[in-house]
């Protein structure tokens, strides 16, 4: 903004007037344009050395995490009897066993687990399982198994199943275990059931010292 | 434009010190809101002296480290656990004074104990009457939660605020029946016990299933839980012929008993249930108890990947007494009641509930958690369903795990 002179007076002049009375310079408030603090070269110059650090920064701490996780051990695995669980499938049609029942065997755990073999403790039973042994299961996986059970001695045999179990061989790469796996009542009826059907004719149940005929049990 | 200078500043800066505070992360503690302004306290019932201090101050102890944990971890926002201790010197009257003293005390939202089965029985109908929730991290009388006609398979329960993180003396009275016959190879059996509710019920158990699998028992008889010269007993089993002791009772009598066995000349293995299963039987046997068996609850502890953590922040506390047989149980114990007190606090929007026992005894069978011993859950009955037990054997004066199972039924 300019202060145009005054009509009747000369329009121009050589050197700068003097501010005298009735002469006046505006003041010019600098209400837009406020003195600037930092410049604009300045401020570019800053926000790219921060956004340089924090590019910084990203990149150690993703670097520390992973040298930690290339350092830090494998996390550990479970043992293999505390990552599997069993349950009693129920019974399956026998051949040449005395009773059949499926075995289903479930991995919680985060590695896979071996299972190299089946056994029970009674007296007068053996086991068999069915496919092969071992069979490894999956983390998050079910297997079923097919295990048979004979009765080979009715007078060793129990009369009734209680609490039975049966023994499992485990294994992952953190240890190798034997574990028993009580199966529950529904089981232990079906076992006690079956041995009854099997050996509850009185020559079962007694030792026999001397066969007397070829078509009797001999126990 | 000052303004968004100042802005972009803003957030470059406040984005480099967040990146800065996500590298340091593992070092917070996390017990930011430690200062809780409700006082919740967890009562402990256990024998804290007398001869079976050494598994009630297990179990003190592990439940004081739960409502430690529990406040480090600010768990339930708004909420300071506690415990109020008692002593019941393996007493059933005792036991029930205390049930009415805790029932007395308001802020007591839940127990953890006892550990005897005969004193659980005292204290059972003083909680329910008042709904204050109860854990025993011990009990392992079937009767306590299946009602008195568990044996014909006719379940009741008796008390709906009884719960348990022990498994019963039903699997392991006869797992131990099946062990020492089928494993052991020992078919000729005498058995005794003390008269008490878990050492007698424990004892019959094993002996109608060592009976069934075949096995003979070579004589019975009871001893006084007072006594300390059980000579006459011991001379009974040596002229028995017996090939193996069945004892239903706790290691006080269990250790001489032992000992006097052997030195009456049988020298045959005495097994027992959880109730000798301490440091403190051998010791009593005067180290004369190698080969003897006895079985426990749960699994070894160094199986337990979730055990490790209680082991060390036990030992970390300082506690001068060990954590015992029951103490990853106690543990758990205390925490299912802090889980429950948690999803009262979460269904009341945020806010303690006016009538929290109440709402705790309501949570207690949806309570579902990793803990010290495994999954922790109850089932209709408030029995436990992680249900594992563990053969151990002594050998070279220490226990040894032998052979470990699981009830999957």
């Amino acid at each position: 903004m300019s202060a145009e002179p005054p009509p009747g007076e000369p329009k121009g002049f050589l050197g700068p007037v003097e501010p005298g009375e009735g002469t006046w310079t505006p003041l010019r408030l600098y209400v837009d344009e406020p003195p600037r603090l930092l410049s604009r070269r300045l401020k570019a110059v800053l926000v790219l050395l921060l956004l340089a650090l924090a590019l910084f920064l990203t990149a150690r701490h993703a670097m520390e995490r992973t040298a930690a996780a290339a350092n830090s051990p494998p996390p550990e695995l479970p043992f293999p009897s505390q990552s599997t669980r069993f349950q009693y499938g129920g019974r399956l049609p026998v051949g040449q066993e005395s009773f059949a029942l499926s075995l289903t065997v479930h991995n919680a755990g985060p590695g896979p687990v071996d299972v190299l073999g089946v056994s029970q403790g009674y007296r007068g039973l053996s086991v068999v399982v069915g496919g092969w042994l071992p069979q490894t299961v999956p983390p998050g996986q079910t297997v079923s198994l097919r295990v048979g059970l004979k009765v080979t001695d009715c007078s060793a045999a129990p009369a009734d199943a209680g609490l039975p179990f049966l023994d499992v061989t485990l294994r992952n790469t953190r240890a190798l275990e034997t574990t028993s796996q009580i199966l529950g009542d529904s089981y232990a009826r079906d076992l006690s059931a079956a041995l009854h059907a099997t050996c509850d004719t009185p020559d079962n149940r007694t030792p026999t010292t001397s066969p007397s005929s070829s078509d009797k049990p001999v126990r | 434009m000052r303004k968004s200078s100042l802005l972009v500043v803003t957030i470059a800066v406040t984005g480099a010190l967040t990146l800065s505070a996500c590298g340091s992360r593992g070092a917070k503690t996390g017990s930011d809101n430690a200062g809780g302004t409700t006082k919740v306290v967890i009562g402990v019932d256990a024998p804290i002296s007398g001869k079976l201090s050494a598994l009630g101050l297990g179990i003190k102890n592990s439940a004081d480290l739960a409502t430690k944990k529990a406040n480090k971890d600010n768990l339930v926002p708004g909420v300071t656990f506690s415990i109020e201790a008692k002593d019941d010197q393996a007493n059933p009257t005792s036991g029930k004074q205390n049930a009415t003293a805790l029932v007395d005390m308001k802020d007591v939202v839940g127990v953890v104990g006892p550990l005897n089965s005969s004193v659980s029985q005292t204290m059972q109908k003083v909680f329910n009457d008042a709904k204050l929730t109860q854990v025993s991290p011990a009990n392992t009388s079937p009767e306590l939660s299946l009602g008195p006609d568990w044996g014909s398979s006719k379940f009741t329960r008796p008390y709906a605020s009884y719960f348990r993180t022990a498994t019963t003396d039903v699997v392991q009275g006869k797992y131990a029946a099946q062990y020492l016959f089928n494993e052991a190879k020992k078919t000729k059996v005498y058995v005794i016990d003390d008269k008490k509710t878990y050492g007698a019920g424990l004892a019959a158990i094993f002996q109608e299933e060592f009976k069934k699998l075949g096995g003979t028992v070579a004589g019975s008889d009871h001893i006084n839980p007072d006594d300390k010269d059980f000579s006459a007993v011991a001379t009974k089993v040596a002229s028995s012929g017996a090939d193996s002791v069945y004892y239903g009772g706790e290691y006080p009598e269990a250790g001489p008993l032992t000992d006097q066995i052997k030195k009456a000349g049988a020298k045959v293995p005495v097994m027992g249930g959880d109730g000798i299963y301490d440091p403190e039987f051998i010791k009593l046997s005067n180290n004369n108890s190698d080969g003897d068996l006895a079985t426990s609850v749960g699994a070894p502890v160094e199986e337990l990947s979730s055990a490790k953590t209680f082991v060390a922040d036990y030992t970390a506390a300082g506690y001068k007494d060990a954590y015992s047989a029951y103490g990853g149980y106690s543990y758990d114990a205390a925490w299912s009641i802090i889980e429950a007190v948690k999803a009262a606090v979460e269904h009341n929007g945020g806010k303690v509930p006016s009538d929290l026992r109440t709402k705790v005894l309501a949570e207690m069978a949806k309570v579902n958690f990793s803990g010290v011993t495994g999954q922790v859950s109850f089932d209709q009955y408030g029995d436990t369903t992680n249900k594992q037990l563990t053969v151990y054997s002594v050998k070279g004066g220490e226990w040894k795990a032998v052979k470990s199972g699981t009830y999957n039924g």
